[in-house]
């Protein structure tokens, strides 16, 4: 037996694994060779390390347990930022902290004030001619830009007004926050799946957010997507029409 | 010996460093179990452990200034878990970052500690550089506990097939860890 096969085996043989006269071989060969003795040694070394490890079932949402970290985190900055300077407004540190979990996480795009908008049921009566389009947000992956939380607040607010004037316009379909940590690639190689557990990226953009809207036609389409506040922070937005199905295409 | 992920963790750190938080989600997906692991064995409690990864994590955050990469990120990563560890313990803290020098004036049981400490920082470290493959066998047996059976089940092989990668993936373990050279 050579050097290489022995090692091969070392684990195998460390377990008693072994068929005897294998077992016999690796014997004779460690008794003769000094560096084969020491990974021996040093398997067994390991074998006791790991084996003292208390195992414990893997946790529960990994990605949850990121999002409570960036949120530590951003507590601990806005503490620090808040013991600085004295704002004559009171905040909600919970609240506030959400938001900057959010905006620090996807780059300073979409706000935590989105999640609260949902169109009035049965609010406007919807044009015949009206179609629906699609406002995709996006920012570039790496944050650079470091919004304090006086900052955060001014943003929110821009987008809560943006889409509050929407609705009311009865333009606002759907507003969502994506969820950064939890977003998969799925692609197909080699007739397998392969699936990468991050969001995915299109050049170095990571989509944040959508919106869907309704407008009479594309020129108002655009308007919307231009007074959209996120294009102002440095963020991208990708505007696409719904296609319309009409008893004709079918 | 320098797996793709361990470059791959570099590049992650550098980036934490530069501000893309993001990259930081990445480690701490791959990370996070291995590291809860050996702050459970360094703090000999369960309980402990999940609060010290968020706290090695923030810390990962806070010192990414630090980061020189000339050690490997899984290294320089241990070494902050080591000190968290220590912290949490409330014992005497060896001083710099870098120094491996043990504290004689530190009490029984941190001195237990450092005694074995670089042992199981080499050994966690070597398995934070393992190629994924061969880390996911080694973490569902020794992390997880759990038999070979049902370790088939999860990467989807037959027992024996999981046999194999168990004992290859301990010999590629041993030769990052150990002082000999891989055959």
């Amino acid at each position: 037996m050579n050097c290489e096969e022995v090692r091969e085996h070392l684990s195998d043989f460390h377990e008693g694994r072994l068929d005897p006269d294998m077992a016999g071989s690796v014997d004779e060969h460690v008794a003769r060779c000094e560096e084969c003795r020491r990974a021996l040694q040093g398997m067994r070394e390991m074998y006791g390390l790991l084996g003292s490890i208390e195992p414990s079932p893997a946790s529960a949402a990994p990605t949850r347990r990121f999002a409570q970290l960036m949120e530590a985190y951003q507590l601990g900055q806005a503490a620090g930022a808040a013991s600085r300077t004295r704002s004559p407004r009171s905040y909600q540190p919970r609240w506030l902290a959400m938001v900057a979990t959010l905006l620090f996480v996807i780059g300073g795009a979409l706000g935590y004030g989105l999640r609260d908008w949902r169109p009035a049921p049965g609010a406007v009566l919807l044009h015949e001619t009206d179609s629906e389009y699609v406002l995709l947000v996006s920012s570039a992956g790496d944050a650079s830009a470091r919004t304090s939380p006086v900052e955060t607040r001014a943003r929110v607010q821009e987008y809560r007004e943006w889409a509050g004037a929407l609705e009311e316009r009865g333009k606002l379909i759907s507003a969502e926050k994506l969820d950064d940590a939890r977003g998969w690639s799925l692609r197909n190689r080699d007739s397998r799946t392969e699936v990468v557990s991050r969001p995915p990226q299109r050049g170095n953009q990571v989509i944040g957010g959508f919106f869907v809207v309704r407008a009479a036609d594309d020129v108002e389409a655009l308007e919307i997507a231009r007074s959209c506040p996120h294009l102002v922070h440095g963020g991208d937005i990708e505007l696409r029409a719904i296609e319309r199905t009409t008893p004709q295409t079918d | 010996m320098v797996a793709e992920n361990t470059v791959d963790d570099d590049a992650c750190m550098r980036r934490v460093r530069a501000g893309d938080i993001h990259a930081l989600a990445v480690l701490f997906e791959r990370h996070s179990e291995l590291v809860r692991a050996y702050c459970r064995k360094m703090t000999r409690s369960g309980e402990m452990a999940d609060d010290l990864v968020q706290d090695v994590f923030l810390r990962i955050l806070k010192y990414r200034d630090s980061y020189r990469g000339e050690s490997s990120f899984a290294t320089w990563m241990f070494k902050i878990a080591y000190r968290a560890c220590l912290d949490q313990l409330g014992k005497p803290r060896v001083d710099s970052l870098d120094s491996d020098v043990e504290d004689p004036g530190a009490s029984s049981s941190a001195h237990g500690l450092l005694e074995s400490r670089r042992e199981v920082d080499r050994l966690f470290a070597a398995m934070a550089q393992l190629p994924r493959d061969a880390y996911s066998v080694l973490q569902l047996r020794w992390l997880r506990g759990l038999p070979y059976a049902a370790i088939a089940q999860e990467l989807g092989c037959t027992e024996s097939a999981a046999r194999v990668r168990s004992h290859r993936a301990m010999e590629r373990l041993r030769a990052v860890y150990g002082s000999v050279p891989e055959a």
